[in-house]
């Protein structure tokens, strides 16, 4: 029965009572990421009066040892907000650790035992999230003896949230959810894709669904090709050794890019509720043309960092980074090109590529257009082409919408020259906007899986890259084949110039 | 009265903006200055008000719903109509870019509010929301100032201090929505209530409440709980600051919880809502025969 008293406009969505159990909780995303986004919620009063964290992993410490390092880690990780040590004090007092070996039934007997403490000392009413913060090699035997030791059924609800990876391949990623689902319920597994948690990534669907003029052209009669960028500047950053078995495609497009292109692409839910717009995600993504293993070659670039000097530093090449075998494989760059076989989109091109150490460090989404299809004027610059109308929508580092659009020059004459529609987020929405893991944190709490991955688009998503893995893994690529600090090898553009198309300069 | 045009005033800006960008102002800075602006806020101040306070109010609104602010000030009669302009500008914390919004001030006798509402006309933001916040009566019984009402986006009052309702009442027809502080102030009451019932014990006996008793004067909560409680007797008489739902075997009891000591978290809450309220809009008919 609906709550009468409700008042959606002005109430905040509560987060009920329950405990986070972190697996991992001395790892870096808990340091860097789980802990700063839960302090800064209980700045803004978004945490109930009744929580409690508790951590785990191998290293034996107190609790008291446990909240003085996360102490440290919320005070060095917090971005945005000032910190405060009164809050501090409070927040603390709701941080407990219980060590142990996943491996070891006794942990979770232990763990068992101190979420009932919990339940009576705090209140968290039998809610329970265990948090997935360890490596992808052990989400399996922690699902599995959640599931054993009965922490996986409780008096109130029990989820559980896993950071992608998911899977190293769709085989890999098929056991994985046959995994969660002896254990969980399908609606308490919460997927977790941090760009799904975007504000800007979030404000794509607003903004298609939200204004009455874009939709009607968004399609194949008016938009030429889509390229989506996710380019760093820096490289591994002393993490080859765990770089090593994932690579570009995995790491990047595989899962988050591709969900940015599912959120570009997908048609408009009827209406906006978790599972279908997650229906809508889905049927795009299961709508991506496959190719087979024989035709990745022509789709799909593999690239490898080589030494550069940048700047004033000589920066290594991938192969000379710690951690990192001398003939390795491993892509650093990796750009696909895609087709969606639908009436909305059928013959454009999805241009995706992700890189580390490229000239700078943006992600953003071009959606060309077609030409018009009559050239009136000259163009400023010369070269006769005519530039194509863009809209750019700004992942990082500056959040924004803007659309590119030819303009007369001042003076004399009609020459056009290209110029910028801007939306920024600062100049309209003031200070702050909350973070991904922030966003993502309230929503698991609240029972909300519209911005997580579910297992359909998971392996959606693994099925079309599977056959690019397979070629790329029966291949020997002679890297590196680009160097530090510029946009990726030359194979890439020649996949896009195939189609009389070129990589924007973001 | 002589008139300012509203272009002299745009002008001032555009200086005031190409001053702020200069290094020698001190407020830019590498990374320049962003200027701000998602909705055209004004703000008609009484004679008797605390200009330091409403200026606090609105220095902190602006970080989260940056605005062009225009602030009417009542001048005393026969004083000439006065514009002038400023910056309101903040680093938010952890970056390196100065954001600014824009302050126009004009100053005059709300008597004659022709001239000022006017210029005010000629200075609204283009395309963007205009939220109007009056802080009394002093300017809406003032001829000519009825004109800006119907390019409100939304007229903010406030029932609890200055206004009553039959300013709600005639602004409806000229507005195109209205919102009273008095009803902001029921929020956090509302919402441990509402969430209250989300569990689903308590949600399950909400049918056995047969009354409502809550205090004088709360007629916004006195309606909103006999909307979502068709037919239930209402009784206004109740203790001060509490609520209470009472059925066969049942009673339950609400705090009302405290006013904030200051307007920031009600205009906040307010300039966050630019559209249809759909729950106040059907609390107000019912609270107005409450009063």
């Amino acid at each position: 029965m609906a709550n009468p008293f409700r008042d959606l406009l002005r109430f905040e969505r509560r987060v009920p009572p329950c405990a986070i159990v972190i697996f991992g909780a001395n790892g870096d995303l808990t340091k860097r990421k789980l802990l700063p986004a839960l302090y800064r919620l209980a700045y803004d009063r978004r945490l109930p009066a009744s929580w409690a964290i508790l951590g785990n992993s191998r290293t034996e410490m107190t609790d008291d040892a446990f909240r003085e390092r996360m102490r440290d880690s919320v005070k060095h990780f917090l971005e945005d907000t000032p910190f405060d040590e009164d809050l501090w004090k409070q927040f603390a007092a709701n941080l407990f650790y219980h060590p142990g070996d996943i491996s070891d039934p006794a942990m979770y007997a232990g763990l068992d035992r101190r979420l009932k403490e919990l339940g009576q000392t705090h209140q968290t009413a039998g809610n329970a999230l265990f948090y997935l913060s360890t490596q992808p090699s052990y989400y399996q035997p922690v699902i599995t003896a959640l599931g054993q030791s009965g922490l996986a059924r409780g008096e109130g609800w029990r989820r559980v949230v896993i950071e992608k990876p998911f899977g190293h391949d769709l085989a890999s990623a098929r056991e994985l959810n046959r995994c969660l689902r002896g254990v969980f319920d399908e609606h308490d597994v919460y997927r977790i894709d941090h760009y799904l948690g975007k504000e800007t990534v979030q404000n794509i669907l607003a903004f298609r669904f939200g204004n009455g003029i874009f939709e009607p052209v968004w399609n194949r009669r008016y938009i030429n090709n889509v390229q989506i960028t996710a380019a760093e500047s820096i490289g591994v950053e002393g993490r080859g050794g765990y770089y090593q078995e994932s690579g570009a495609l995995r790491d990047m497009i595989q899962n988050h890019l591709m969900q940015v292109m599912a959120t570009i692409a997908m048609e408009p839910p009827a209406v906006f509720e978790s599972e279908t717009v997650r229906d809508e995600r889905a049927k795009l993504l299961r709508s991506v043309r496959l190719m087979t293993q024989e035709q990745a070659p022509m789709h799909a670039v593999a690239g490898q960092y080589g030494a550069a000097r940048i700047g004033s530093d000589d920066v290594p090449g991938f192969r000379e980074e710690p951690g990192v075998a001398k003939d390795s494989q491993t892509d650093t760059y990796a750009a696909v090109e895609l087709y969606v076989d639908n009436w909305r989109w059928a013959g454009v091109p999805f241009y995706i590529r992700s890189g580390k150490r490229l000239p700078k460090r943006v992600t953003d989404i071009a959606i060309q257009f077609n030409s018009a299809p009559l050239r009136l004027f000259n163009s400023d610059d010369g070269d006769g082409s005519g530039r194509p109308n863009l809209l750019i929508v700004r992942i990082q580092p500056e959040e924004g919408i803007s659309i590119r659009f030819l303009s007369k020059s001042p003076g004399s004459g009609m020459r056009l020259r290209p110029v910028s529609m801007d939306f920024n987020y600062g100049t309209s929405f003031g200070e702050r906007s909350p973070s991904a893991y922030e966003t993502l944190l309230v929503d698991v709490l609240v029972g909300d899986a519209t911005l997580y991955s579910r297992q359909d688009m998971v392996e959606a998503s693994w099925t079309v890259v599977q056959p690019i893995i397979d070629d790329w893994n029966a291949r020997k690529f002679d890297f590196p084949n680009y160097e530090s600090g510029t946009w990726g090898p030359a194979a890439a553009d020649e996949m896009l110039a195939r189609n009389g198309h070129a990589w924007r300069v973001p | 009265m002589p008139a300012i045009a509203p272009e002299r005033v745009l002008k001032d800006l555009d200086e005031l903006w190409k001053g702020l960008a200069s290094p020698e102002a001190g407020v830019s800075t590498e990374s320049g200055v962003l200027r701000a602006c998602a909705m055209t806020f004004i703000v008609a101040l009484e004679p008797e008000d605390d200009m330091q306070a409403v200026g606090q109010t609105i220095a902190e609104l602006i970080h989260q719903h940056p605005s062009r602010a225009i602030v009417l000030k009542p001048g005393a009669e026969a004083m000439p109509l006065d514009a002038s302009v400023s910056a309101q500008c903040w680093m938010p914390f952890g970056k390196r870019q100065q954001v600014c919004c824009e302050q126009i001030e004009i100053t005059a006798p709300p008597a004659d509010a022709v001239q000022a509402s006017r210029l005010i006309l000629g200075l609204l933001a283009p395309d963007l929301p205009v939220v109007l916040w009056c802080r009394g009566k002093a300017w809406l019984k003032s001829a000519g100032f009825g004109d800006l009402l119907p390019l409100m986006t939304k007229v903010i009052i406030d029932t609890g201090s200055g206004c009553g309702l039959s300013e709600i009442a005639c602004l409806r027809s000229s507005a195109r929505r209205v919102a009273d502080l008095a009803w902001t102030r029921t929020t956090r009451t509302r919402q441990e209530i509402a969430r209250f019932f989300d569990d689903p014990r308590n949600a399950g006996q909400v049918d056995s409440v047969n009354s409502i008793v809550v205090p004088s004067g709360q007629r916004y909560i006195g309606a909103w709980l006999l909307l979502a409680l068709p037919g239930r007797k209402l009784a206004m008489d109740g203790p001060p600051s509490r609520i209470r739902l009472e059925g066969p075997g049942i009673g339950f009891d609400f705090a009302i919880a405290p006013n904030p000591e200051s307007d920031y978290p009600l205009l906040n809450e307010e300039l966050g809502i630019t559209g249809p309220d759909p729950v106040f809009e059907a609390v107000l008919p019912v609270a107005e025969t409450l009063a």
